[in-house]
């Protein structure tokens, strides 16, 4: 059996319709607005991607899912494609501001200097 | 576009000042709560977006030397008509500084068309403006891509959302911000953050990053200001953190710095590696000071409030203005009343009467009738003037005549047709019995004092204040004696004898072009980029060296000149001989690139000549070779008409012996 790949929101979002499916679309804003803080416009463009790549299917205003929950799985949030930014500032800037990735040896001793700190 | 960019810098250099001085003040404060280090980076924003402040004698920019020129509030350190000053000179307040900007300024080319420090200026303020261009260009870009990738960031709750593309939390958004989390943080470390990135939004840092930033944009050539951002960054973090702990308790310091230590080995390697990261991470010393954090002592506290205080007022004050008034022989001159008035003509009644009347005379002076002499030339103005009150005369050198000398030379400037200008002073107090004395000053005599047609400086209010400022500084007496004594010795123009026929042809214009028997002899010196034929036109590309010289006795003095490059072009004739048709010179100021670029074409078809005006600007930034060629020229003149021991006697008053 086929696996469906999801992003968490993408994840998220199709949970609320295999939890109500059949669901009207309009209900499915509203729905999306609640518990995502979703706009609306933001729901239907992720509805018609998730249409587009035949994981649920819009007819006649009722969203219903054509893969089943089993089927479907999120990506693993540390398996991010390509970051394409970081925090609110352009990305040369949080490197020049020193925001780098520490070393593995400058993490051990980070650590070590928070036990004994907190001991 | 220059004035804009000559403002930023301005607020550049102050804010460069307070940087530095905050940078040490933030090491005194070291022992303090982070955010009194946080505010002290307030000044230098207000610094680089404000050019105006107020004054005090308690500014920390006291201790400049000397006070840059404050005009209207603004700290001046770069005037804004450098690019047509004779020394362009700036004053950062720190002579040594001064001094090794300044002698690598390049000096005015009195007779070019364009300065090479206005090229310059107007060159530096399109490479700023392109970099501001393109950094704006990629914030925003930056920006829009970051919201349309939260944009599908789901509720957690409140004002939190999460998105899986993300390795960092931060705050986003302007009006009501959401903080936005990496989706599957454990519950544990996200109390800790959201505390963090709550009391970010309590105290409005996110708006402060982005504005912060946006200054930075326009002082990006700042090197200073990067590194004040990075600071201002760390410290804005450091006191989050602090006030984060302050309200927790010390307790969650391990469990916190924990989180924080979590969340940055989460990062993707990407930056590793970056040629722009500095120092110790930002991690690193944010989780020591969060181990170190106490909480500050009361008196600790009060110290740095005190300090801190004193340090912004300090640092946002401009330095008192000393105001040195003027020396008396200096009365101030309104320069754009001045350019007002200019006229062509003599007998412009009105206006040549306002142009007397906005210059200043000596206390106890009054002005009385103007009388105009138009009716054939020389034209010359009289102006009577009636002495009222002796006491302060003497005092201010009004019997050397240097204050009406002074006036006179303006009115030259100013008025193109004139040539004499009488100023007859009567006395009205008895003192002096009666007597009337008359300065009489002519065109020629000005030129020679000045070195230069001094209508040149009527172009603007800008020019008249550098010939208002050159009269300032000068001593009339000595100029005076010194050459009128000395008779005047007629030549004529120079004669080239050279063997190439197009060189033959391009001297015999160009000295054409520029003679004016009546106004000294003309030397000329070409220098010939190419010479195209097409049917029975040939055309001369040029640039001429050409000046006025007059010489009383042994001193050779330079009357006028310029140094303009031009299309030369001529009609062959039927026995091979050429005539001049057209001699085009090159526009001055904004026009100069364009106008050469439109002429370098070929003289029939009119068809472009690639490369060549290219090579004409190129050229045009040095003159080494071209004043070479006009020396040597000269000296030849000189020897072909038997004068030796001639001395020439430049603008500068620089000596330089020929013959």
């Amino acid at each position: 059996m086929e696996q469906y790949k999801l992003f968490d929101a993408e994840y998220k979002f199709a949970s609320l319709v295999w939890k109500n499916e059949p669901i009207n679309s309009t209900e499915l804003v509203k729905l999306s607005r609640d518990k995502l803080g979703w706009k609306k416009s933001t729901t239907y463009t992720v509805l018609r991607k998730l249409c587009e790549r035949g994981i649920l299917k819009n007819e006649d205003a009722t969203v219903s899912a054509i893969v089943k929950k089993e089927d479907a799985q999120k990506y693993e949030s540390q398996t991010v494609i390509e970051k394409v930014f970081d925090g609110s500032l352009p990305q040369f800037l949080t490197a020049f501001l020193g925001e780098r990735k520490i070393t593995e040896r400058e993490a051990e001793e980070l650590k070590r200097i928070i036990e004994e700190a907190t001991k | 576009m220059t004035d804009l960019f000559t403002a930023v810098l301005n607020m550049s250099i102050t804010a460069s000042y307070v940087a530095l001085a905050a940078i040490a003040a933030r090491m005194l404060l070291i022992k303090a709560p982070k955010i009194f280090s946080y505010v002290l980076w307030l000044p230098v924003f207000i610094r680089l977006v404000c050019p105006f402040s107020f004054n005090s004698a308690f500014s920390f920019l006291n201790f400049l030397q000397h006070n840059p020129r404050l005009s209207s509030g603004a700290m001046e350190y770069v005037p804004y008509n450098i690019g047509f000053m004779q020394d362009p000179a700036v004053d950062v307040g720190i002579g040594s500084i001064s001094n090794a900007v300044n002698s690598s300024l390049p000096p005015a080319a009195p007779m070019a068309s364009a300065n090479p420090m206005q090229v310059a200026m107007g060159f530096a303020s399109n490479v700023w403006i392109v970099g501001v261009s393109l950094l704006l260009i990629y914030s925003i870009v930056s920006y829009l891509k970051v919201m349309d990738n939260v944009k599908t960031a789901t509720l957690v709750r409140d004002n939190i959302f999460e998105a899986d593309r993300i390795t960092t939390p931060f705050v986003c958004g302007f009006i009501r911000p959401k903080i936005i989390i990496p989706a599957g943080m454990s519950e544990n470390e996200l109390s800790y953050i959201l505390a963090h990135e709550q009391t970010h939004i309590k105290r409005l840092d996110y708006l402060v990053k982005p504005f912060a930033f946006l200054a930075l944009i326009f002082h990006w050539f700042n090197p200073l200001m990067w590194l004040s951002f990075a600071l201002m960054s760390k410290d804005m973090e450091m006191s989050c953190d602090e006030s984060v702990l302050k309200k927790l308790g010390n307790d969650i310091k391990g469990s916190y710095s924990n989180s924080l230590l979590s969340l940055s080995v989460k990062r993707s390697g990407l930056l590793m590696g970056s040629p722009l990261a500095f120092g110790e991470s930002n991690i690193k010393s944010r989780i020591k000071n969060i181990l170190a954090y106490k909480k500050p002592k009361f008196w600790v506290v009060a110290a740095a409030i005190v300090i801190t205080a004193v340090l912004i007022v300090s640092f946002t004050a401009n330095p008192k203005n000393e105001d040195v008034s003027a020396p008396i022989t200096y009365p101030e001159y309104d320069a754009e009343v001045l350019i007002a008035n200019k006229t062509p003509y003599v007998g412009n009644n009105s206006k040549v009467v306002a142009l007397i009347d906005a210059l200043p005379l000596p206390a106890g002076i009054v002005r009385g009738t103007v009388e105009l002499h138009t009716a054939n030339q020389p034209y010359e103005i009289t102006i009577n003037l009636v002495m009222t009150d002796a006491s302060d005369v003497t005092v201010q050198g009004v019997i050397s005549g240097d204050a009406f000398y002074r006036n006179s030379i303006l009115l030259f400037s100013l008025i193109d047709n004139v040539d004499i200008i009488n100023c007859k002073i009567s006395d009205n107090t008895g003192k002096y019995d009666d007597a009337s004395y008359t300065f009489t000053y002519t065109r020629e005599m000005t030129e020679r004092l000045i070195g230069e047609d001094v209508r040149s400086y009527a172009g603007s209010a800008g020019t008249l204040k550098n010939l208002i400022d050159r009269l300032n500084g000068m001593s009339f007496d000595a100029e005076r004696t010194s050459k009128d004594e000395q008779k005047e010795i007629k030549l004529p123009d120079f004669k080239a004898n050279v063997s190439d026929p197009i060189e033959q042809l391009v001297y015999d214009a160009a000295v054409k072009q520029y003679s004016r028997p009546n106004d000294g002899f003309t030397v000329v010196a070409p220098t010939i980029f190419g010479s195209y034929e097409e049917g029975n036109k040939l055309k001369v590309f040029v640039t001429v060296f050409n000046m006025r010289y007059r010489l009383y006795g042994k001193t050779l003095s330079e009357v006028s000149g310029g140094i303009v490059p031009a299309a030369i072009t001529f009609t062959k004739n039927a026995d091979g001989s050429y005539t001049l048709d057209e001699y085009l010179e090159a526009m001055d100021g904004s026009f100069f690139p364009k106008s050469i670029k439109e002429y370098c074409v070929m003289p029939v078809s009119k068809k472009e000549i690639r490369g060549l005006s290219d090579k004409i600007l190129d050229d045009y930034g040095d003159h080494k070779n071209r004043s070479e060629l006009l020396m040597e020229n000269l000296v030849e003149h000189l020897k072909s008409n038997d004068q030796k021991g001639i001395i020439l006697k430049r603008v500068t008053d620089e000596l330089v012996p020929l013959t």
